[in-house]
């Protein structure tokens, strides 16, 4: 990204272009984690073009990453305190809560059924990984786990990235 | 692309992809998200999996299940072992704990007291030494594990006093030497243990120097195979 940023403030137009693109699919994944799908390709336009209209004048004191992250919080923040406003005088705030996510796609069943045999099969090979994501479906922050399981919060991660990285592999090759 | 460079950050990525990091995390992954395409990429390749993981009660159920589903598998022997010897408890209860402090404390004791018995049970060849013989007039006969010692006089010897003494060879190889000798009597005698293992058969001298006033005495005596 650097290397568009510092193109594209040297004038470079299609610098500048890269730049939109790389934030905005990057932008987009962050709103619909928050958000859900409906809004988050507006929101993250929207973030895009306000990064565009100022980075050429802004002094990044904490970084440009920083602050154009910044820039699409403030519009993810403004788009969830309009719609509490909005929907506050006809639903209860639960159901509110509720619309900001919006339905998941549909589930790829073949997928599933072959994420469900490797996690079956790592249950035996690595039951650390699928004890850590037990606790995590139960709604334990990671620091409660791993006081838990007695581990540092570092090694927790470790566990974690590790198990994803056997998951990736039975799922590509079948094999763990 | 190269990989992550931020092993610390890039450690969040399957804890961010479940949605179990703290806000504060969440952002500083997410900002680390717009640097690392490598870590960015990784997220969006599992991107599906990911979110059957985090979000699907089939899949939540399923490892529940078969969490329950698996035995705890036997502990191994060594590991039953280490247990019985050194137990979850306070300190003061480990056993382990104080086998350590007695045997740190009972080996030295054994090993000295083993010494001292075996410095004791080797004979003891004392020879006395005469200034006006000749290197051929006291003969060491060595025995494998018996002490030597020679015994000496020297002219005007102070109890206390250090001296500086020296054993070598007839071809002037030093065997033992004593800079700081202080073990001569009353009667101006000591003794020296010779370093048995060092020596071998031929003709040695023993020289003692008084380092105060220069003077020196010089001892020969011979050793036999």
């Amino acid at each position: 990204m650097e290397h568009f940023l510092d193109r594209a403030l040297e004038g470079d137009e299609k610098a500048e272009n890269e730049l939109f693109q790389y934030l905005f699919v990057r932008f987009r994944a962050f709103a619909k984690r928050r958000i859900g799908d409906g809004e988050a390709e507006d929101i993250a336009q929207e973030a895009c073009l306000t990064v565009l209209q100022k980075y050429k004048t802004e002094k990044f004191t904490i970084g440009f990453e920083a602050w154009a992250y910044g820039v699409l919080k403030m519009k993810i923040g403004n788009y969830i305190q309009g719609l509490m406003v909005k929907q506050k005088s006809l639903v209860p705030e639960s159901e509110a809560d509720q619309t900001l996510k919006s339905s998941s796609p549909e589930p790829d069943y073949d997928l599933k059924r072959k994420l469900l045999n490797c996690l079956k099969r790592i249950i035996k090979r690595n039951p650390l990984y699928a004890r850590v994501l037990n606790f995590i479906y139960q709604g334990y922050a990671i620091e409660e786990i791993s006081q838990r399981l007695k581990l540092k919060p570092n090694n927790l991660y470790v566990i974690l990235n590790r198990g994803r990285g056997i998951l990736q592999t039975c799922l590509e090759t079948s094999r763990i | 692309m190269s990989k992550c460079k931020n092993l610390n950050l890039g450690n969040l990525l399957h804890a961010y992809e479940l949605k179990a990091l703290s806000d504060e995390d969440v952002e500083h992954f997410e900002i680390h998200l717009l640097e690392c395409e490598f870590c960015f990429e990784q997220l969006r390749n599992f991107e599906r999996v990911a979110s059957l993981l985090a979000s699907d009660e089939e899949v939540k159920k399923s490892i529940r299940d078969s969490l329950q589903q698996e035995q705890p598998h036997p502990e191994p022997f060594l590991k039953k072992l280490w247990r019985s010897i050194w137990p979850d408890a306070p300190i003061v209860f480990k056993p382990a704990m104080a086998y350590l402090i007695i045997l740190v404390m009972i080996i030295p004791a054994y090993l000295g007291v083993t010494k001292l018995v075996r410095n004791e049970n080797k004979s003891i060849q004392v020879v006395y030494l005469a200034s006006d013989r000749s290197a051929g007039g006291d003969v060491f006969q060595i025995r494998p594990k018996s002490r030597f010692q020679i015994g000496f006089e020297f002219d005007g010897a102070r109890v206390g006093q250090a001296y500086k003494l020296v054993v070598e060879s007839s071809d002037h190889k030093v065997v033992l030497k004593n800079y700081k000798y202080k073990d001569f009597n009353e009667k101006g005698c000591g003794y020296l243990d010779l370093p048995v293992s060092k020596m071998k058969a031929g003709n040695y001298r023993l020289v003692i120097t008084d380092p105060q006033t220069g003077n020196w005495q010089e001892y020969t005596f011979r050793v036999k195979q």
